[in-house]
């Protein structure tokens, strides 16, 4: 493809994507677009700590959950809006970043993953304990009374599938802007070499600890979202690890460390799992996620920085960060 | 006139070694000082203790009457001092370019200023031909050039040179010696580590001489280096004679 | 008793450690795995688990060899995000493969003696638990052994230290990951094969062993044996009295709790190498 022709891709991409739910009106395959597009922007924001940083966090569920279960126990216990509810949720996403953050960022390598995956996992403990309030393992369903924007009640799967879009294009937007800023550039080095970036005035905790909280914050509102498209939660669906590990497993096979790796991963990783579910769903569930766990495998062994790098010849400059690179 | 920096009983200990056991001395505006010793003197130390990577034991560090004593190093940065590495330690896998504008970054917050002013210093250090090439695939002697350049951009008023003329040809390193010079004149202040001896005697105003953790000599190149102390300290007993 | 399980578990994934600086993500899965061979050979081959042990050793250790050989070799000296995903993703494909294969029914297996126990000074010790308890102690001392007295350990010990001088003194740096990190699958396997008399064989059991054994491990310890086997029993007395005490849920809490104060306060753990 020569790139006067590239040009176009992506303007047309938009296009496609903005007109979908004009002819598709199933709603499972919106969902499945939704469900891209979330992970996308959980993957985005992931990106932030995890990419951009280097610091390879598997406890990101817990932000997820605290957007989810804020925003729904407001409308279930105070009949407030998850527009405010919501908001609510992302403040207590960057507290709670902030009390797992301080300490988990003096380790270093496989002791911070295992500290962010005790940090989930006593997340969700916790969210099943308190059951008098949260309900526990039962969940909390969200009462449904027709179109209500304000309570992010829709009949129909469109105006999800565009809020998830918007959400998406907006996350976008801001870490493409960071990624160039000052931010950005201090996360960089602090990725490459800690020692160096501070001789050169970089304050790495702090710089690590920003990357962290607005990730908590995009993936708390990611939660919000979610919580009322599927009009359900329970701490095994938005606090769980294994949530944990598909938010960071969609931008390594995407690509880590760039902007559009976990677009890109987003994509592959829900298609393919829905393909295989439709063809071997049969096959006792556990298909898809094999093929799953393969695909990181191949991937960390073959192509550390992610299939995006397949995509690199197209691309006008090098890439801004680089991640898992051998 | 005031001493830009004064170092007062400086002490640095590593389990039961002594790095560091009291060590003063004033560097004053606009001096070349030269910072020289056998391996394992303690002249890394000094530096690193004073740059903040490591805490001092015991004594005071005063930039410009401030005490900065046991600042991390990013508070250093902040406070006007700047250090390079022993080996080169650029940005891998970011450009020449983007190395220099993180340096920058410091006094601004507006990336554009930033790439102004590393601009400024990749020309000042002739890397302007590198500048967008990934730092990875530099020779080392550009590298040195461009640990130089990044430390320039932090418009310090103090720059610790550690062994920064190692592995660098005769032309390479009058090349460096020059650019120093040119820094110096520019109003910063340096300290010099080297082991050079013909590098040290031509750049620097003064010499200081450490040997064990301890000051053993100071003054003028020439009469340093044929002290006699400093001569044993270097050569051993044996050629004293010599 | 159940402690002397958990330490087992954690040996294997200490003595990984230890010897390559990998931490093996999937290690509880081959616990599971030793549980489900287990189970296959009390099902059709009708061979009780105990006796069972020699052949799930056996099939742990060429299963470990193999997946050494074709996946854990490459990112050997790679940054840790490598290994991390790479045994993380090991672990998806075995749960899930053994899911597809098996289904999620809950499987149990029969011993004779499964409810057995022995009645002591007014407590009361199940017998599998007791034999659990028995064979982990002599398999952690077999090992302590063998990495004290014989070449291979001693060989497995300088290469932990340092690759390149173990190189030079002539030892293949290779070959004693090989071994470690088989011989830790062989641990977790037969871990699994103790087990399947006190839980449940599914495919989902090897999450709750892969959590606590990394608690042990890091509270022991990362690196040392004794520190496994000494964390091990910690944590099983921990989980029984607060299970007792506390609340059953919050039984796991606790665990955490002792795990994160540790990561901060003594990331070494009680025995450990320095942590990097």
């Amino acid at each position: 493809m020569n790139p006067k022709a590239a040009k176009f891709v992506l303007p047309a991409l938009i296009v496609v994507v903005l007109a979908i739910p004009l002819f598709v009106t199933v709603p499972y395959y919106l969902h499945i677009m939704f469900m891209i597009f979330l992970l996308a922007t959980m993957g985005l924001g992931w990106n932030l700590i995890g990419g951009y940083g280097a610091q390879l966090s598997l406890g990101h569920s817990v932000f997820f959950a605290i957007g989810a279960y804020t925003a729904v126990l407001f409308v279930v216990y105070k009949r407030l809006t998850p527009l405010v509810g919501g908001v609510i949720g992302m403040a207590l996403a960057v507290v709670a970043a902030v009390i797992i953050g301080l300490p988990c960022f003096r380790l270093r390598g496989p002791y911070f993953a295992l500290a962010t995956i005790a940090s989930g996992e006593i997340t969700r403990t916790l969210l099943l304990h308190f059951k008098d309030f949260t309900a526990g393992a039962n969940g909390v369903p969200i009462p449904f009374h027709g179109n209500d924007p304000l309570f992010l009640q829709f009949s129909s799967k469109a105006e999800y599938y565009y809020l998830a879009l918007l959400l998406l294009a907006v996350v976008f937007m801001i870490v493409r802007t960071m990624e160039r800023a000052k931010i950005g550039r201090y996360l960089a080095a602090v990725r490459e070499d800690q020692d160096a970036a501070e001789s050169l005035g970089v304050k790495t905790a702090w710089v690590k600890m920003a990357a962290f909280m607005l990730s908590a914050v995009i993936v708390a509102a990611c939660g919000v979202l979610y919580a009322f498209t599927v009009g359900y939660i329970d701490p095994d669906s938005v606090a769980s690890v294994d949530l944990s590990i598909q938010i960071a497993v969609v931008v390594i096979v995407g690509g880590i460390g760039t902007l559009w790796g976990p677009i890109l991963g987003a994509a592959v990783i829900v298609l393919l799992t829905e393909l295989t579910n439709m063809y071997l769903g049969a096959v006792r569930g556990g298909a898809s996620l094999v093929l799953y766990g393969i695909l990181l495998i191949v991937v960390i062994l073959v192509k550390p920085n992610g299939l995006i790098s397949l995509f690199d010849r197209f691309w006008p400059k090098k890439q801004v960060a680089h991640g898992t690179t051998a | 006139m005031e001493p830009l920096l004064k170092v007062t009983n400086l002490k640095k200990s590593f389990g039961g070694v002594h790095a560091l056991k009291d060590v003063s001395l004033d560097l004053d505006r606009g001096e070349i000082l030269g910072l020289i010793g056998p391996n394992g003197s303690g002249k890394s130390t000094f530096v690193n203790a004073i740059a903040g990577l490591y805490r001092p034991d015991g004594g005071n560090v005063l930039l410009e009457g401030v005490d900065v004593t046991a600042q991390a190093p990013p508070a250093m940065a902040r406070h006007g001092v700047a250090r390079t590495f022993q080996s080169s330690r650029p940005f891998l896998n970011l450009s020449v370019l983007e190395n220099v504008t993180i340096a920058a970054l410091l006094h601004t917050s507006r990336t554009v200023e930033a790439e102004t002013v590393a601009l400024q210093c990749i020309e000042m250090t002739g890397l302007k031909s590198s500048m967008h090439l990934k730092s990875a695939s530099l020779p080392v002697e550009k590298r040195k050039r461009l640990d130089l350049c990044r430390a320039l951009a932090l418009k310090p008023k103090l720059i610790m040179l550690d062994e920064c003329l190692a592995g660098l040809n005769p032309h390479e390193m009058e090349e460096g010696l020059e650019l120093v010079r040119e820094i110096n004149r520019s109003g910063i202040s340096v300290i010099f580590i080297e082991h050079v001896m013909r590098a040290v005697v031509a750049l620097c105003h003064r010499l200081v001489v450490l040997n064990q953790g301890e000051l053993l000599a100071e003054g003028a190149p020439e009469a340093v280096m044929a002290n006699e102390k400093v001569i044993t300290a270097y050569l051993g007993e044996g050629y004293k004679r010599a | 008793m159940v402690g002397g399980v958990y330490a087992l578990v954690a040996v294997g994934l200490t003595l990984i450690f230890g010897v390559m600086k990998i931490v093996n993500f999937a290690q509880g899965e081959f616990v599971m795995l030793g549980m489900y061979v287990s189970w296959m050979l009390a099902t059709f081959a009708r061979i009780s688990p105990y006796p069972g042990l020699l052949i799930v050793g056996a099939v742990m250790y060429a299963l470990g060899y193999l997946v050494f050989k074709f996946l854990i070799i490459r990112v050997i000296g790679k940054p840790d995000e490598a290994f991390i995903l790479l045994t993380l993703g090991l672990s998806i494909v075995l749960q899930n493969l053994v899911l597809v294969i098996f289904g999620a029914e809950y499987f149990s297996v029969d011993t004779p003696i499964k409810d057995k126990a022995f009645h002591m000074a007014g407590l009361s010790l199940s017998v599998p638990r007791l034999i659990a308890f028995v064979v982990a102690l002599l398999m952690v001392t077999a090992l302590t052994i063998m990495l004290n007295k014989t070449d291979l350990g001693r060989a497995m010990r300088a290469t932990s230290e340092s690759r390149e001088v173990a190189t030079l003194l002539g030892i293949d740096p290779i070959k004693c990951f090989t071994i470690a990190f088989a011989i830790g699958i062989v641990l977790a396997g037969i871990a699994g094969v103790l087990l399947t008399p006190m839980f449940y064989v599914f495919p989902g059991v090897g999450t709750l062993f892969n959590l606590t054994a990394f608690v042990v491990v890091v509270l022991g310890g990362m690196g040392s044996v004794p520190g496994a086997l000494l964390g091990g029993l910690i944590i099983g007395v921990v989980e029984a009295l607060s299970s007792t005490y506390i609340s059953l849920d919050l039984a796991q809490l606790f665990t955490f709790l002792i795990f994160l104060a540790v990561l901060f306060l003594r990331p070494s753990g009680l025995f450990g190498e320095a942590a990097k």
